[in-house]
């Protein structure tokens, strides 16, 4: 966003255009609200949920990337003075004072791009960490393969979708026939237009980079369970959401006049749609790993996962209400196995409800603990994306028995089950 | 009660101890700083403005406080991440134990805060709009003042009950958490705090240039002498609330050095006191400003480190076991490192690949002689006798021939495991 209104602020104050300069302030005064409660709030946000949701993973990130972390936390410092300076001295630097701000505003394009580039590098690394496993330093997570494309496609990817919140509110900003619309709605369609070619190709060169046995994922991490059968289909949707866009796009180009203003919120929303399905693939397609090749979804790492397989998770954790197991507490301790090994990823009825799965694996019929018992024994070979089950075969048959139950009976998860993980 | 002993992450701290600790310590403290601004200035600002309402020139000087909340309430954010990072880091065990303890009630401190953010921003942009409705300004303010106040309690709820590993197993809630001793004289503690801050910033605030201040028939010395009151009350009662703070605190917490450092501080606070007086019955204000603040700065530090002391004295113990039960977990799995993830383990005849195949990507799902998810294959492949290429073919492109069954997912594999599979497949049911 912040390029796209200094380059426009630039352009308007060199060709003296004062109604130009009114509508960018009022763009950039959505953009800065936004940005400092949702934005700011939701970037701290992740630190706190994904604390509670999966503390293992979180906390053996941080361990690597605590730097690129602290470094990144600067700039951010940096950009968040920079975009309140920028915002409250938009009416007050004016006349000769008017370059100094749009100096201001190259500063602040910068430093979000920067904050940009050192986050890419952590999403990149928690899909295909490079050479970290065997060097485990900085340097060598943040140079991981996927990193370069990732970036250039995240780069084009954000002014795509600046441009379209400009169209979109650029049209809401102005009055309908009048030359200041016409030139804003063709002067945003077209810079979202140049940075969709970028996009495209650097999406497909992205493509190339996923590892090949986490692009076997694909269909489900693009359509979850319920539609990897049609994932032809799927992809033909998006698609055509990519189209539209650009078409609503070019017919801004030809005839920025001729149609509502609500019309060009659609763009915004299809771009939306696209990144957004983009991130949903992007979380699920590591799986079974949270952080590629170290740590499987559920908290266990791979390199312990014979140690566990073979004294047990009940043993290992320090939260667990029931270490050992007996014909007594058998459904008990079950449950317990749940919480460690399987809710990271499952609910009981919510999202990716463990029950709904069972009833698709065995419609109509009584679950029976020994079917479950074998289903989980090898479901990393079945499901590509589970992990192995990280326990002995007494607790695999405990959480058999669990499940089995839950046919019947119903159960709750406290929101604090992560807790059981170390 | 015994304590809960969790592991450490398997990975290396990532730089010495020091320097994280001094990073923490000086974000933190930055951190607050900007937050007790814009708690402080949220009540001020209610506060002034209520004054407003029987004398008008005070509703200017409202006005002027909620400009700056706007900016100090987005520092306080951006400068949170490093002290959480680093809290993260270096009390990883203890931290996101308390912190899932308190499970949800931790994460509603996100939408809590951006609703506050929100509130503040309407009662900021609306402050002329709604001139002649002074009661629902009055109200966008109030709800704001309400969740600026119960936010703290989230986190020290969170940051009591991570120095306390002993009271873990008992805590399943915030509320819980909550009601551990000493919260409660600490959230009156940082209240006064954020006061006393807001109080003093806001003498320097409207002291700088008092000729080009305009509050009508209100001289700013005057304004000025009353955040100087706002200052000395509430620093004068930190030290009766920090007195139910210490008294609070468990008896294995207190050191030497805390104790020492907590004298430092009462012979300061006395000093600072007297200048504030002084300063609030003055005729032209200001002369003592920046003694006060060098001294209160001084007082802060050394709080912060008292602070540190505390945590360091209830942590440590605990710190020590989380240390020696990670260190023997590491061992202990080094050394299985060689058992072999596999059903039974080591030992036995060695199987046919085609078996490995079929343990790996079928036996989730088929048995041969009963129903598992899909059918038995005994009965299901019967028609594949001497068809290995029709087999094949149903594996990697699956279509769906019974209705009580759900569809079996098409399995992509290399040529040779397949055709080995085929092979054990149609050889078993044979």
């Amino acid at each position: 966003m912040m390029p796209l209104l200094t380059l426009m602020e630039w352009w308007s104050h060199r060709t003296g255009r004062e109604d130009w300069d009114r509508l960018l302030y009022k763009i950039l005064a959505v953009a800065f609200i936004v940005t400092t409660s949702l934005g700011a709030l939701t970037g701290v946000g992740i630190w706190f949920s994904t604390s509670v949701v999966n503390p293992a993973a979180i906390g053996s990130l941080l361990r690597v990337f605590y730097w690129a972390w602290f470094s990144e936390w600067i700039v951010f410092v940096c950009e968040v003075v920079l975009i309140v300076i920028y915002f409250l001295t938009w009416k007050k630097m004016t006349g000769p004072r008017k370059t100094a701000h749009i100096r201001i505003g190259i500063t602040l394009s910068v430093m979000s791009w920067l904050t940009m580039a050192i986050i890419t590098a952590v999403l990149g690394f928690m899909m295909n960490p490079g050479a970290w496993p065997q060097q485990q330093d900085l340097l060598a997570g943040f140079n991981n393969p996927a990193y370069v494309p990732q970036l250039l496609f995240r780069t084009a990817a954000a002014m795509a979708m600046a441009g379209s919140l400009a169209l979109a509110l650029g049209a809401f900003f102005t009055s309908p026939r009048t030359a200041l619309r016409k030139e804003s709605v063709r002067t945003f369609a077209g810079w979202t237009l140049f940075w969709i070619v970028p996009m495209t190709i650097w999406s497909l060169v992205y493509y190339q980079a996923i590892p090949a046995e986490m692009a076997v994922n694909l269909p489900v991490a693009f359509g979850t369970q319920a539609w990897a059968n049609q994932y032809d289909l799927l992809i033909k949707l998006t698609l055509a959401v990519g189209l539209i866009g650009v078409g609503l796009n070019l017919w801004a180009l030809i005839k920025p006049a001729r149609t509502w203003a609500f019309v060009w919120i659609v763009p915004f929303l299809c771009i939306c749609l696209l990144v957004s399905q983009f991130e949903r693939t992007r979380q699920f397609i590591r799986k079974p790993y949270v952080l590629a090749y170290y740590m499987y979804s559920n908290g266990a790492r791979v390199q312990e996962a014979p140690y566990l397989a073979k004294t047990g998770l009940l043993a290992n954790s320090a939260w667990a209400a029931n270490r050992t197991i007996t014909a007594d507490n058998r459904v008990q301790a079950g449950r317990d196995v749940f919480l460690l090994a399987c809710s990271r990823c499952h609910t009981l009825n919510g999202s990716n409800s463990i029950t709904r799965n069972l009833s698709r694996l065995y419609p109509g019929q009584t679950w029976k603990p020994e079917a479950i018992d074998s289903y989980v024994r090898s479901i990393h070979g079945a499901r590509p994306y589970m992990p192995p089950f990280p326990g002995t075969a007494a607790e695999r048959a405990a959480l058999a028995a669990y499940l089995a139950k839950l046919q019947t009976t119903s159960d709750q998860i406290p929101s604090n089950a992560s807790i059981s993980r170390n | 009660m015994d304590p809960i002993v969790p592991k450490d992450m398997l990975l290396p701290l990532p730089a010495p101890v020091w320097l994280l600790v001094a990073l923490l310590l000086v974000s933190f403290a930055v951190h607050i700083l900007f937050v007790n601004l814009m708690v402080g200035s949220s009540l001020l600002v209610m506060w002034t403005e209520i004054k407003g309402l029987k004398k008008k020139d005070w509703d200017k000087v409202s006005h002027q406080i909620a400009e700056t909340i706007t900016v100090n309430k987005s520092l306080a954010v951006v400068f949170g991440v490093a002290p959480l990072l680093t809290i993260s880091v270096l009390y990883t065990a203890q931290f996101y134990s308390s912190s899932t303890l308190l499970g949800h009630s931790w994460l509603m401190v996100i939408p809590l805060v951006i609703l506050a953010f929100l509130f503040t921003y309407a009662h900021k942009y609306s402050w002329n709009h709604l001139q002649h409705s002074k009661g629902v300004h009055l109200t966008l303010v109030g709800i704001a003042c309400a969740l600026f106040l119960s936010i703290p309690f989230i986190f020290l709820s969170n940051i009591n009950l991570m120095l306390y590993p002993e009271h873990w197993a008992r805590v399943h809630s915030f509320w819980d958490a909550l009601w551990l001793p000493n919260v409660l004289p600490r959230y009156i503690h940082f209240l006064m705090a954020a006061l006393a801050l807001t109080g003093l910033f806001f003498v320097y605030y409207f002291g700088r240039k008092p000729e080009k201040q305009d509050f009508g028939s209100l001289k700013s010395s005057e304004v000025v002498r009353v955040f100087y009151g706002v200052a000395l009350a509430a620093t004068g009662a930190q030290i009766l609330f920090g007195l139910l703070v210490f008294f609070t605190l468990p008896s294995h917490v207190i050191s030497l050095r805390f104790l020492a450092i907590l004298c430092l501080v009462l012979t300061l606070v006395p000093f600072a006191l007297w200048w504030l007086w002084r300063e609030v019955r003055a005729d032209q204000p200001g002369a003592r400003f920046w003694p006060i603040v060098l001294l209160l700065g001084g007082v802060v530090a050394l709080m912060i480190w008292a602070r540190h002391e505390v945590r360091e004295n209830a942590v440590s113990p605990h710190r020590a076991l989380v240390a020696a039960k990670t260190s023997e977990y590491r061992t202990r799995m080094t050394e299985t490192q060689d058992y072999i993830l596999m059903p039974g383990g080591l030992g036995g005849t060695p199987a046919s690949p085609g078996s490995l195949v079929f343990t790996r990507r079928c036996a989730s799902c088929h048995s041969f002689d009963r129903r598992l998810v899909g059918p038995a294959l005994n009965e299901a492949i019967a028609s594949y006798r001497g068809n290995p290429q029709g087999l094949m073919t149903w594996i990697v492109k699956p279509g769906r021939k019974r209705p009580d069954y759900p569809a079996m997912p098409a399995q992509e594999m290399p040529r040779d495991e397949l055709q080995q599979l085929v092979e054990f497949v149609l050889q078993t049911t044979g």
